[in-house]
């Protein structure tokens, strides 16, 4: 069994993509169709499937003998960007994302212990390469996979305690065009710093495409949790998830995109790059012979280094036993967005890039239902509402965040004795919010100014647990 | 067991209320213009004029200058992006066009566009441009220069402004079809003057470009300039008595530059040789300082009286070509040569003759009189806002719109 489990996991991490983000920032908190039927409030009262693991480690403690599950929650992102200027939408490209969750405990007397695979932070955002918004990043890719080994005790009564230890691996993964016009060119005659937009390149002319991918960044971190039962009809969760930085290293890759113009005659640029100015200038042409790409050449392929810290989170929830079959949750949890500030990439010869994220911390609210109909069923409902962790100033493809409000359905069959059968969806509507698809200018931090048109996210979730208990 | 929860049902709907109260979209933000949803999206097409060009320069101070701007500002358009050129210049406006200085820069210098360079273009005008130039830059009759790179790099006029997809345009382009016969060394060359014939297959073809932008809903265009009145041009009886009157016995203005002249046919006008600056003003400039100079305008680089004739003709028939498509679209025609005329009977606005005297008072300011800039070609601040007055009362008339004049 130990040897099945550990292959489980394996597969489990290989195949945890996530979809475009769907909580604050780029976190995750679908980890368990049981809890998420309750719109995710899992702090106070945990599930009987081991997702306590994810949602509060506190509460394995009680649970007795074995109990594994696996699950998908398949994430139907539908999102697009509409500017100001023409009205034209351009649609979100994801396609429907299985992101698969597992989770194994034991438990004996007043201990428990498990191991979980969950990924609390992600994202994946695909947008058509004809994007306006492909020099901010078109196809983008982040996972961070948590390996959680747990341990729970009971205190005491009306008390338990946990804990689990973080193994983050991550990877990342960002392709975008880059934009000709915001190029320096430094040639004799020109000031330094002279971009090739003030030669008059039009705004937005790609001229090549950069894919930086890294992986196998690991970091470690922690997850403690608390239950208290004051009375015996109210529990009480406390969690607390850790920070996790991680230091990327990669790879960059670039190639040369056509851009299609070709300059007319007697243009500026062809004399000073020593060319008869007599004759019209395909741009394509001249970018491919200045040597860009070669080895060792701005362009070429090269390492590259980042880091992104994943950041904590603090959860607190009550759930009270309204009926004997009946139990209300409501859950606060805030997350310490402000750590992303910037993401930086160091380039081995091209220039370093950085992205101005400036994200506020985040609270969501969360308030579940949980109705016991029969010995075999459970039907479950909730709402939740997310803060927007991204400003009004970095609202980007990257991740066109915004607040959302969240409704969810669920319910939970027993099969026989030992077995469980969880079915959750959740509809996500995210604000229609402003949004630029353009950076700043060279030294320049963005600003709503820059914001051209209005990002639509919304999503479909579907989810299904199959638990076992032994 | 139901029954005891439909107590529950008030605080479902409660909780429906707050849900939809708590959503707050943003919405669109899409260009827009105080006066007219007409005019939301406004594009000027054009030459020099509309590009904003005076004194033989263009920067970002005389860009803001031009018709097309205050037109954009009296639509209340909110947003009329114009591809800015940094000061001093590209080339450097000149201070003193008698001595041709550029306050110390040469003429081929450039100081770059304006960073940041916008989004995209309301202006896309591009000086030196011909109606050709404006649908492709490669073609062996198109003529672009330095300003076309530098201002659409690699667009053509039309390129750029299917962009923004505009909703309202003005076009006033034609001008250098004629003009490059006067600035050319053999001035007058019937050669260098686009036939009407093909100007007006090229504007038609220009017009049906716009048409299939999909999105423009209405417009102005503007009249060809008749080039041959352009105070560049002196007349050759002018320079014949300021030789006599100044006196300025150095000078030497042949007979055939007072006799040199043409009826135009089925009416009283007379249309006299000519002599463009670039010639004149030298050998002007010379005897001036002692050296003995003649002026003969039977040679090529003098525009002869039947040379002002097939361009006067030929604007003529280009102005006719225009309202035509103008017609055809329901859209506002304004022929900005009754405009002119008025000018020309005021010899402040429009000098018969340059003032190359340095102790005249308009000789580094207005040395072709106050409706001209610097260069003797191109309308001065004061005429682009005429301009715009005109274009404002044609658009108005036919649209019933209400934009207020400046």
């Amino acid at each position: 069994m130990r040897r099945a489990i550990s292959g489980l996991v394996v597969a489990v991490a290989l195949a945890a993509i996530p979809g475009t983000a769907v909580a604050q920032g780029f976190q995750v908190n679908e980890h368990g169709t049981c809890v998420m039927g309750r719109a995710g409030a899992g702090v106070a009262s945990p599930c009987d499937d081991a997702s306590s693991i994810y949602y509060n480690p506190a509460g394995l403690a009680g649970s007795q003998g074995w109990t594994i599950s696996a699950g998908v929650t398949a994430i139907y992102a539908i999102g697009n960007f509409t500017g100001d200027l023409n009205g034209d939408e351009t649609k979100l490209a994801n396609s429907v994302i299985p992101v698969p969750h597992l989770y194994a405990s034991y438990g004996k007397d007043k201990w428990a212990a498990g191991l979980g695979v969950f990924v609390p932070y992600g994202l994946g955002t695909v947008w058509p390469d004809s994007f306006e918004g492909r020099f901010l990043g078109f196809d983008n890719d982040l996972r961070s996979i948590y390996i959680q080994p747990t341990a729970a005790y009971e205190v005491l009564d009306w008390l338990t305690v946990g804990a689990g230890l973080d193994i983050v691996i991550g990877s990342v993964e960002l392709t975008q065009r880059l934009d000709l016009s915001a190029q320096a060119l430094p040639l004799p005659g020109l000031p330094a710093g002279t971009t090739v937009g003030e030669l008059g390149i039009p705004f937005h002319t790609q001229f090549a495409e950069g894919k930086l991918h890294a992986s196998g960044a690991t970091g470690f971190g922690g997850n403690f949790g608390v239950r208290i039962k004051p009375v015996e009809t109210v529990d009480i969760g406390i969690r607390y998830l850790t920070r996790v930085k991680l230091d990327y290293t990669g790879t960059a890759t670039f190639e040369q995109v056509a851009s299609g113009l070709i300059l007319a005659p007697n243009s500026a640029i062809a004399p000073a790059l020593g060319l008869d100015p007599a004759l019209p200038l395909p741009v394509d042409s001249l970018v491919a012979g200045l040597g860009l790409f070669g080895t060792g050449a701005p362009l070429s392929e090269q390492s590259v280094t980042t880091s992104i810290t994943m950041p904590d989170q603090l959860t607190v929830g009550v759930a009270i036993n309204a009926f004997p079959s009946l139990k209300v949750l409501a859950e606060w949890q805030w997350v310490h967005w402000s750590l992303f500030e910037t993401l930086e990439a160091d380039f081995e010869f091209a220039p370093d890039l950085t992205l101005h994220e400036n994200y506020r911390n985040t609270n969501a609210f969360r308030f579940g239902l949980d109705w016991a109909t029969s010995d075999k069923v459970n039907l479950r409902g909730g709402y939740l509402y997310h803060e927007a962790a991204a400003p009004d100033q970095t609202v980007t493809p990257l991740l066109p965040e915004g607040p959302r409000n969240e409704f969810t359905l669920g319910g939970g069959f027993k099969l026989g004795s030992r077995f469980v059968l969880d079915l959750a969806y959740q509809f996500i509507r995210q604000d229609q919010r402003r949004g630029r698809v353009r950076d700043a200018d060279p030294g320049q931090l963005p600003t709503v100014d820059l914001n051209s048109g209005v990002y639509i996210f919304n999503a479909h979730l579907f989810a299904a647990t199959f638990a076992v208990h032994f | 067991m139901i029954r005891r929860y439909t107590k529950w049902i008030p605080v479902v709907l409660v909780a429906g209320v707050a849900l939809t109260a708590a959503c707050s979209d943003d919405i669109l933000n899409p260009p827009t213009s105080s006066v007219d949803s007409l005019f939301s999206k406004y594009v000027a097409i054009g030459n020099s004029i509309t590009a904003g060009f005076q004194s033989g320069g263009i920067s970002d101070s005389t860009q803001s200058l031009s018709y097309a701007q205050i037109l954009a500002a009296q639509m209340g358009v909110s947003e009329f992006n114009t591809p800015l050129m940094n000061r001093p210049g590209c080339p450097p406006p000149y201070i003193n066009v008698f001595t041709q200085d550029r306050g110390g820069y040469a003429d081929d210098d450039c100081f770059l566009r304006m960073a940041p360079i916008p989004e995209f273009l309301h202006n896309v005008a591009v000086p030196g441009a011909a109606v050709i130039d404006a649908l492709t830059n490669l073609s062996p009759d198109s003529d672009p220069n330095p300003l076309t790179t530098f201002f659409l790099g690699g667009l053509t006029q039309l390129e750029a402004a299917a962009i923004i997809r505009p909703t309202f345009t003005s076009v006033w382009i034609g001008n250098n079809d004629v003009l490059g016969a006067i600035l050319d060394a053999n001035a007058g060359d019937p050669a260098l003057v686009t036939s009407p014939t093909e100007f007006a297959a090229n504007y038609a073809a220009m017009m049906d470009s716009l048409d299939a932008f999909g999105s423009i809903q209405g417009g102005v265009l503007v009249g060809v300039v008749q080039a041959a009145f352009a105070p560049y041009l002196t007349q050759g009886r002018a320079y014949f008595q300021a030789a006599a009157t100044i006196p300025l016995p150095t000078l030497t203005v042949l007979g055939n530059c007072l006799t040199d002249f043409t009826l135009v046919p089925g009416t009283n006008d007379t249309l006299w040789v000519s002599v463009p600056f670039h010639y004149g003003g030298p050998i002007f400039a010379a005897a001036a300082a002692g050296s003995a100079q003649t002026l003969d305008c039977s040679v090529p680089q003098v525009v002869s009286s039947a040379e002002m004739l097939n361009m006067v003709g030929s604007v003529n028939a280009y102005n006719a070509a225009i309202a035509t498509e103008a017609a055809d679209r329901g859209w506002a025609f304004v022929d900005p040569n009754p405009l002119l005329e008025a000018l020309l009977a005021d010899p402040t606005a429009i000098r018969p003759f340059p003032a190359f005297n340095p102790l005249d008072p308009q000789h580094e300011t207005a040395p072709f009189g106050w409706a001209l800039s610097r260069d003797g070609v191109h309308p001065s601040t004061v005429i682009h806002e005429d301009v715009a007055d005109a274009l404002i009362a044609a658009v108005n008339a036919t649209y019933g719109t209400s934009i207020p004049t400046p």
